[in-house]
């Protein structure tokens, strides 16, 4: 099939979750203080990517993704398991803005969540690449798991107000 | 600033008020002035001097006493008092001193002597302010660091506990499965029986089909809590009937209610649109919450369904026992509920941790109202959720974002 033609498949990754395949995916998520981890295999050709709100989890109810700690163990592990090295896996970061509603005390929800990412990773031994965090706008990302590229722009107010995305869901 | 710092002027002597103003004013300070004590404190009260210069013999209240009354009504950030007399002898200026002034100016006035000793104790007073800030700050980041802390402490109590549950994982499930596949079984074996009479027989596989439906609920919950965990339960977002939704479940629960002789009805209200959420969510958060009012009541279980602004609305209330204030704090978590961490009711173990999850994942909001003996109001909002396969549609919609040009990396 001519490759120009071949259209790849689109998945809407929501707060909270982990997305990793080896399939070609375009993998969209809308950013506001949260954070997107993207790892990416260039010896198997896939990637996976995940959407984590806050940096920590605190013990309340399940371990699950909402947390920075939680969603990059499990991104790692969704990796290895679908046949990835953790050896030749990079990573990308996104998001973590200052954006309203995320700015309570003296380091803010996106600064924390960005710490936390560059904590685990460089625990894990996984070289960040490339990255787009902090300051005080939204991020909408496009992750291609075939070949590792981050499509990035900016969510920004017309009238130049701070932006009201506490959550990072897309209004 | 220095254009923000004020001079007090208490002097009962207006010739020399008005020439030591214009000076002051001059070298780009603000400043007050009063004839006597009573209007000088008075004046102080209000504008909070940094510096008060202050004759020590005065009609009225004298010197000395204006002086203490000048450290005492200001205890925070008390201004610097520097007496001005022209009888000042070793004793006035000890007896100034003890009254709390921390300089004295002897009269007739040099007025470049004035300049230094103002700006000097103005200099002092500023680096005081600032060392009393930072002492706050540093008493701030010490407290923030002691919540931190006990943060810290209370969540490895956390993590002790959610070891303990893991540990204990297989031996719950094994409750929450075995007994009701054990049933299945035991009755599957009584309806095998040819000698059955088929009335019996309809009755057990009604039994057969009950236990088969708590185990299913059951199941439903360990695999929505692995989805959850594993970061896979990703929302399918459509236009969902709630009302069909919340009558089917209602309806499921049917069987379970007569048996328990409890009234189970609904009440939907102004949902005649559909509303776009995830059905199997909430499906599966109705469900939770339904079993559970079932399974504790004592009394009439009731299913609200409606909007309240853009949120849709569910309640199920039950007259049940009611929960106590200590089980509402850990109602969400693993494997605990009202008798104790670890001793689990039927269905009791997963379904409200995995309701609330499910809540979150729709953005939503879960809240219990409840007391012993008043029975038990669960009540979640979930917001219209966006069509967002592309969310720069909407945002154009809005003519209020905008995403600017994609870059590469």
């Amino acid at each position: 099939m001519d490759p120009v033609l071949e259209k790849v498949p689109s998945h809407y990754l929501y707060p909270c979750m982990v997305f990793a395949h080896r399939q070609a995916f375009e993998v969209t998520t809308v950013l506001g203080s949260c954070v997107a981890v993207c790892l990416w295999d260039a010896g198997m050709q896939m990637g996976g990517i995940n959407h984590y709100m806050l940096a920590l989890w605190n013990g309340d109810g399940l371990p699950t993704p909402k947390y920075g700690n939680i969603a990059i163990q499990k991104l790692i592990r969704a990796m290895l398991d679908r046949g990835c090295t953790r050896e030749r896996l990079v990573a990308k970061v996104f998001g973590g803005g200052n954006v309203i509603g995320s700015s309570q005390g003296a380091i803010t929800v996106g600064e924390r969540n960005i710490a936390v990412a560059w904590d685990l990773l460089r625990d894990a031994g996984i070289p960040i690449v490339a990255s787009d965090v902090g300051g005080d706008s939204g991020r909408k990302i496009i992750f291609n798991t075939r070949t590792g590229t981050v499509l990035m722009s900016r969510l920004k107010r017309i009238d130049g107000q701070p932006l009201d995305l506490p959550d990072g869901r897309p209004r | 600033m220095e254009s923000s710092e004020t001079i007090l002027i208490i002097d009962d002597d207006a010739g020399l008020r008005v020439a030591l103003r214009a000076f002051l004013e001059g070298i780009g300070l603000r400043v007050l002035d009063a004839p006597d004590g009573a209007l000088g404190l008075d004046l102080a009260r209000r504008e909070r001097p940094d510096v008060v210069l202050l004759d020590l013999t005065m009609p009225g209240i004298n010197g000395y006493d204006v002086c203490r009354e000048l450290l005492a009504q200001a205890a925070e950030g008390p201004p610097v008092v520097i007496v001005m007399s022209g009888l000042l002898g070793t004793s006035q200026r000890v007896r100034a001193f003890h009254s709390g002034a921390v300089d004295c100016l002897a009269k007739p006035i040099q007025y470049e002597e004035v300049e230094v000793r103002v700006k000097t104790h103005l200099a002092i007073r500023r680096k005081t302010q600032e060392v009393r800030e930072s002492r706050d700050s540093l008493g701030k980041a010490l407290h923030d660091a002691g919540v931190m802390n006990r943060n810290l402490l209370a969540l490895n109590d956390k993590l002790k506990h959610s070891e303990e549950v893991k540990t204990r994982f297989l031996a719950l499930m094994r409750n929450e499965i075995n007994n009701p596949l054990g049933s299945i079984m035991a009755l599957a074996d009584r309806i095998a029986d040819a000698a059955l009479p088929p009335a019996k027989a309809r009755e057990l596989a009604a039994l057969v089909k009950d236990e088969a439906f708590h185990l299913d609920c059951q199941i439903r919950n360990v695999f929505a809590a692995a989805e959850v965990e594993a970061g896979e339960a990703s929302p399918f977002l459509a236009r969902v009937d709630v009302a069909s939704v919340v009558r089917d479940v209602a309806a499921s629960f049917a069987v379970k209610a007569r048996e328990r002789d409890l009234a189970l009805t609904t009440r939907i209200q102004g949902l005649e649109e559909d509303f776009p959420t995830d059905a199997d969510m909430l499906h599966h958060i109705l469900s939770n919450l339904v079993s559970n009012a079932v399974q504790h009541g004592q009394g009439p279980v009731e299913v609200r369904a409606g909007l309240s602004g853009a949120c849709l609305t569910l309640e199920v209330q039950d007259g049940g026992p009611g929960i106590s204030e200590y089980a509402l704090k850990s109602l969400f978590e693993p494997f605990r509920n009202e008798d104790g961490p670890f001793k689990v009711a039927r269905g009791q173990g997963l379904g409200l941790v995995v309701v609330r999850a499910l809540v979150e994942i729709l953005d939503g909001r879960i809240h219990v109202d409840s007391a012993p003996g008043k029975g038990s109001l669960f009540r979640v909002e979930l917001p219209r959720a966006p069509f967002l396969a592309n969310p720069q549609a909407r945002a154009q919609d809005d003519n209020i974002l905008f995403f600017d040009e994609p870059q590469a990396f």
